[in-house]
């Protein structure tokens, strides 16, 4: 393999930025949590579609991640599936001011992107918590929001 | 198609780690070949396609969604794919913590067969499937829970 000529073409890939990033990033979230949202009620994107009477390539092209949904066809999603789909950060400040940190079941955790600590809690010290499983040892995962660090520490007894 | 091939690392992140295919006797990988091929450069969707490409290695997984099942029905031969610009690229999807990338264009017919380069790209990525199921059922081949492949990662084509 020619590894010189192989740095170079992955390098040139990395390099590449999309004037669609912040587009594309809320539209693979949104495929992300239907996604997740299926699995755990068991249905089919056909299901899905029937249930919130939208078209089923509409919904496969949400899926796919190319997606342009109106905010109706969100919440017709939403209604059917019993679930928020975008779940705005300021809908959890209240709560990390009043304690100055929140508890997040495990499962839940993915939802909570670093960019989603950093920007709307970034004035408050914010601690995000929540119990992680792996293997026989348990952990607490830390979120930092202000210095967007992630740490893994075992979870006191 | 039937040659003998080594699976590297392409790229890892915090989500997945993807592999590609290089063929024995070839100097760039197939993923590699895809990245370089100047018509998929020139494509107004290939910045994007390198948006959800990173995004799936650090945020989100290879969620089955974002692949088009391609290849015969049961195999795991997907293409990874960018509507807006008619990108294909062929993988064999494992999880989504790992995927191994080949080869791909910009399609521009209605149906794969009818383009020589994607067909050869789609029908090479059936044989790294064929050789990885046998490989699987004879318990040499492995994939942990980091989408890090565990067993072997050289096929040799006499075997297969």
């Amino acid at each position: 393999m020619d590894k010189q000529k192989t740095k170079q073409i992955r390098e040139e890939f990395k390099q590449l930025e999309s004037s669609n990033a912040r587009l594309i990033d809320k539209q693979m979230e949104i495929s992300s949590q239907i996604s997740r949202y299926l699995q755990q009620q068991g249905l089919t994107q056909k299901e899905l579609a029937q249930k919130a009477d939208i078209g089923e390539s509409q919904l496969s092209e949400i899926m796919r991640g190319e997606g342009n949904p109106t905010l109706k066809t969100l919440v017709k999603l939403e209604e059917a599936l019993g679930q928020d789909i975008i779940v705005a950060p300021s809908f959890h400040e209240e709560k990390v001011r009043k304690k100055g940190f929140m508890h997040i079941p495990a499962k839940q955790l993915e939802r909570f992107t670093m960019e989603m600590l950093g920007e709307p809690f970034g004035e408050i010290s914010t601690r995000i918590v929540s119990g992680l499983d792996q293997g026989n040892i348990t952990y607490e995962e830390s979120y930092e929001s202000e210095s967007k660090q992630r740490e893994k520490l075992p979870l006191a007894s | 198609m039937n040659r003998s091939f080594e699976l590297v690392e392409f790229f890892s992140g915090r989500k997945a780690t993807f592999y590609t295919v290089l063929f024995d006797g070839e100097e760039t990988t197939e993923g590699d070949k895809f990245l370089n091929n100047e018509q998929v450069k020139q494509n107004q969707a290939f910045a994007d396609l390198k948006h959800y490409f990173f995004n799936m290695l650090e945020k989100f997984g290879a969620q089955q969604q974002f692949f088009k099942h391609e290849g015969r029905q049961h195999d795991m031969v997907r293409a990874y794919y960018v509507r807006r610009g008619n990108l294909r690229w062929y993988c064999v999807y494992w999880s989504r913590e790992m995927v191994i990338f080949g080869n791909g264009g910009v399609k521009k017919v209605a149906k794969t067969q009818d383009d020589e380069h994607l067909k050869e790209s789609e029908y090479a990525m059936r044989w790294v499937n064929q050789c990885i199921e046998k490989a699987l059922e004879e318990g040499r081949f492995g994939v942990d829970y980091d989408g890090r492949i565990t067993g072997i990662t050289t096929f040799n084509a006499e075997e297969f």
